[in-house]
């Protein structure tokens, strides 16, 4: 039962953060998170995590996070495609579809559940931070572990620091129409980083991440119509394997009356050939009792090169994934950071996402591009 | 690509070169000056962001099951 077990996570949490709080060594954090969009996805997100002074130089985080995700994009019987055909009606799934499951594929509101836990360790040796970590998600038709080990290094009295990560993600998927069937992915990357204060105000950051995705890539649940045969859709094929890279920098550039600048630039690039921009543009002022920051991202990305809006013949891959078009978005988001005294402080974040394409919509879910609001109402006690 | 690759080199190069003195790190130790990439906010919007755009984070964990989609 997943109330059950939450619950019991949560107290777990907290009887070992309560057991070391009395020794002064331990940050517990509650936050609670909603996203919204047009597309009628809902994903309400509690997250509650402790971080622990196992000794002077061991530190353990333990972080869960809750996904509970609705959305009406399961709902084909009311979709574009089913609404007008009276053969298409709720609970008539398994006419064109082999193994549906009618009564989902005719139900009002997906839900599912995400479960994350997030362990890590980090220990100092000298200048080194040694960071080994373990992360499962889990819902009910995908399990996905990571191992990953980072290690920190500083250099120079402390004005650069060295960071370089290996992870191994290993994926489980096991559609909920095909129980019997169980796909797998396993994606490897490494990561190199950089960050040097140039000057008393100024630092800046530089990475670069490589990962190699092999297997099962496509999305279970969609399926393709081929020209005017609407009877017999085909399911969406996308290759197994991936390789892609991304280039990041930062700079953080202090600014009068306790403010400061921000400027983060990302290219994306990977043998799907997509390639992505992403530059962003953050103010931080800092009023004492409150941080207050606005924030500005853009994004921009071209298509996967087998991605079709309508598809007139079989092909190789197939793919309508509104990930994997041509499209841009830009969010809005403005945060505020709060001390409230005894140990406690907040934090507040509203974002607004925004889409933007040239797609022609006939046969999505959505009529038109999703825009999404994002909520984040942290609470922290040091 | 290789011109971003030859930036990037160039910066990392310049590591080391600047020096800033322990007790001249005050206002790089102030509220204003952490990257806003670092704060437990930015999980849930990368989390959200990752569902929806190609260059997601690389990170892992995530999972990816249909409610992501």
């Amino acid at each position: 039962m997943p109330l059950k077990r939450l619950i019991f996570r949560v107290f777990i949490a907290v009887m070992a953060f309560s057991a070391l709080e009395a020794q002064g060594a331990a940050v517990a954090v509650g936050q609670f998170n909603r996203y919204q969009g047009t597309d009628g996805v809902l994903v309400n997100s509690p997250y509650t995590g402790v971080d622990l002074d196992l000794d002077e130089r061991t530190k353990l985080a333990m972080h869960y996070t809750l996904d509970a995700v609705s959305a009406a994009s399961f709902n084909y019987s009311q979709g574009k495609t089913h609404r007008n055909d009276p053969s298409r009606q709720a609970g008539s799934c398994k006419t064109c579809h082999t193994g549906v499951d009618a009564i989902s594929g005719a139900s009002q509101m997906y839900q599912d559940n995400r479960h994350d836990v997030n362990l890590r360790v980090t220990r100092k040796i000298g200048e080194t931070d040694v960071r080994p970590g373990y992360i499962r998600s889990e819902e009910n038709d995908y399990v996905s572990q990571t191992i990953k080990l980072d290690l920190d290094q500083n250099l120079f009295s402390r004005n650069s620091t060295w960071s370089i990560g290996f992870r191994r993600l290993s994926d489980l998927i096991t559609p909920v129409w095909t129980k019997n069937i169980t796909h797998s992915l396993i994606t490897d990357g490494a990561s190199l980083g950089l960050t040097q204060i140039l000057t008393r105000g100024t630092v800046v950051k530089a990475g670069v991440d490589y990962t190699q995705a092999n297997g099962f890539q496509s999305n279970p649940y969609a399926w393709i119509q081929i020209g005017n045969q609407t009877s017999s859709p085909v399911p969406e094929r996308h290759p197994e394997e991936k390789q892609r890279v991304d280039l990041s920098a930062s700079l953080k550039q202090a600014l009068p009356w306790s403010s400061a600048l921000e400027l983060d630039y990302r290219y994306y690039q990977d043998t799907w050939d997509v390639k992505a921009h992403t530059a962003e543009v953050g103010l931080t002022k800092d009023f004492g009792w409150l941080v207050v920051e606005p924030f500005w991202r853009y994004y921009a990305q071209n298509q996967a090169y087998f991605f079709k809006n309508f598809y007139s013949v079989q092909e190789t891959y197939l793919s309508r994934d509104l990930k994997l078009a041509e499209f841009s978005t830009q969010m809005l988001s403005l945060s505020l950071r709060g001390e409230l005294g005894n140990g406690w402080s907040t934090q507040f974040r509203y974002s607004h996402f925004m889409r933007q394409d040239d797609l022609d919509y006939r046969r999505y879910f959505a009529d038109v591009a999703v825009t999404a609001d994002l909520f984040v109402l942290g609470f922290t006690y040091q | 690509m290789r011109a971003r690759l030859f930036i990037l080199i160039a910066l990392l190069a310049a590591a080391g070169c600047a020096t800033v003195k322990p007790w001249e790190k005050e206002v790089l130790s102030q509220p204003q000056m952490s990257f806003s990439h670092d704060g437990l906010d930015q999980h849930f919007i990368d989390h959200a962001v990752m569902t929806i755009e190609q260059a997601e984070g690389g990170a892992g964990g995530a999972g990816g099951g249909c409610g992501c989609r």
